[in-house]
């Protein structure tokens, strides 16, 4: 009687450690699931608020020292542009990725007036050329704005200031390191 | 009968601790998890409210103002630190609980370096006031920013710059202006640009463009629009934004300075303007303390002078 009591009794325990076991189980697959929907969604926000500070900086970049052409509304400076391109203090590594001052990848200028194939502007061929690429090697970028791109110029002896129109793109910072 | 009371006993106590253990487990993910929300959206605010500085940023030398709503009560945390080439903005946050009145824990912070945002350490409402200055020296180095939530009392301003924050800050309440501090409510700040008030502004010259305000027990010296700044920031937080754009001032003259030399080799010479620029470039690496800012005030002022008469300006 007392063997059969025991074996009952040993069962009941057993059943019962199979049955926490498969809630615990349950319990934790589910938090797995929780937590994998948050951290996709997480991605998801951090995606946006970058793409936000892109978009906040591209319309305002010409406020910005290294690229306001003085005395011009809502226009860049393309001779502050190409000393920009070599000024490494604008750069720097966090965490062994690479950033940049503005926090995004890289800016790129380009001239679309007159409509001409790609060139890039390097200290041999600028002023002739048309596209300004700082901290990237990408030619266009999908966050843009239009923006006057002017320099000082000496037309027939005379001093002038000189602009087009150019449109700026933003490489909005990746998640990933590149 | 004893033996199958026993079973029973064991069977419950058994599933008594467990039960109770994987309860415990589950209340402490689901605090974890509230608490975690909490810092997400207050992380979330953080990163937001640091996006649009940059918006608030001006684009030519104007001067202008603004606000930000929150939606909900927020405290604000504001520091700053000169770590790097440029130093960083750091804002944090928390919220107001809806319920019982309590403050979530404060948020992760979010460092900002183009922005150089000057206001106490501390701000609590639901809509933060900005005002927007280009801190030109003599060319444009950054923006001074300057967010406030609390009341102020201005007692005595000069007409100057009473007339310009008047313009700035619109229809507002939050920035009166009296003729004596006992027009002031206890419950603002008062400033005074004579008597004694919580913040003294002393001016050098009738336009007020240069001087010092005492605040907090400690002097703080203002060239042009900084006296805005010297206003309604800590103390800790002016000298080191303050610091932080004659960090950025350094670095643009670099580019100003090889900007003279590049553009004189296309025709417009500017490259005498070189040396002063080189000069200021030297006088913001050895920037210590506000009292330099007179030494940089009149650097600047001199490479003003030189591309006023220059046939091609360099800015």
């Amino acid at each position: 009687m007392s063997i059969i009591l025991n074996n009952k009794g040993q069962l009941k325990i057993k059943q019962m450690i199979f049955m926490l076991l498969a809630v615990t189980l349950f319990l934790i697959l589910a938090g797995l699931f929780f937590i994998s929907i948050k951290v996709v969604g997480l991605q998801k926000e951090v995606i946006e608020l970058k793409r936000d500070k892109a978009a906040g900086l591209v319309e305002k970049i010409s406020g910005n020292p290294e690229f306001v052409f003085d005395g011009k509304a809502n226009a860049i400076d393309s001779d502050k542009l190409m000393i920009l391109k070599t000024q490494t203090e604008y750069l720097s590594i966090v965490n062994g990725k690479r950033k940049t001052f503005w926090g995004v990848d890289g800016i790129i200028v380009r001239k679309i007036y007159p409509l001409e194939e790609d060139i890039e502007c390097t200290n041999e061929n600028y002023p002739d050329c048309n596209l300004i690429k700082i901290f990237t090697n990408s030619n266009s970028a999908p966050i843009s704005s239009f923006v006057s791109l002017c320099s000082k110029k000496n037309v027939n002896g005379i001093n002038q200031d000189y602009c087009e129109l150019a449109e700026v793109m933003i490489e909005e910072e990746s998640l990933n390191e590149k | 009968m004893d033996k199958t009371g026993l079973e029973f006993g064991f069977a419950w106590l058994f599933a008594i601790i467990v039960g109770a253990a994987i309860l415990f487990m589950a209340i402490y993910a689901v605090t974890q998890l509230i608490d975690s929300g909490e810092k997400e959206t207050t992380s979330k605010v953080a990163v937001e409210f640091a996006n649009v500085l940059d918006p608030l940023q001006s684009v030519v030398s104007e001067s202008k103002g603004g606000y930000v709503d929150l939606f909900v009560e927020a405290r604000i945390f504001n520091s700053c630190n000169l770590e790097g080439n440029f130093g960083n903005s750091v804002v944090s946050f928390s919220e107001k609980i809806s319920f019982g009145g309590g403050w979530t824990k404060r948020g992760l912070e979010k460092r900002t370096n183009n922005a150089y945002l000057f206001s106490e350490n501390q701000m609590q409402g639901e809509r933060v006031e900005f005002l927007t200055f280009p801190f030109n020296m003599p060319y444009k180095a950054g923006d001074i920013l300057i967010a406030y939530t609390d009341n102020y009392c201005i007692v005595n301003a000069p007409s100057g710059v009473k007339n310009e924050l008047k313009f700035l800050t619109g229809d507002g309440d939050k920035v009166i202006f009296v003729q004596n501090t006992g027009e002031c409510n206890r419950e603002t700040k008062s400033v005074c640009f004579s008597g004694s008030c919580d913040v003294k502004v002393q001016c050098s010259n009738s336009l007020c463009n240069s001087g010092y305000v005492d605040k907090e027990g400690k002097r703080l010296y203002f060239s042009d629009k900084l006296i805005y700044a010297a206003i309604f920031s800590s103390a800790e937080n002016y000298e080191c934004n303050v610091h932080r754009l004659v960090k950025r001032l350094g670095i643009v003259s670099d580019i100003y300075s090889k900007k003279s030399a590049f553009t004189s080799n296309r025709g417009c010479v500017n490259v005498n303007i070189r040396p002063a620029i080189l000069s200021l470039k030297e006088s913001t690496n050895s920037y210590e303390e506000l009292s330099d800012l007179i030494i940089i005030e009149s650097l600047a002022k001199e490479i003003d002078d030189k591309n006023e008469v220059l046939e091609c300006q360099l800015y």
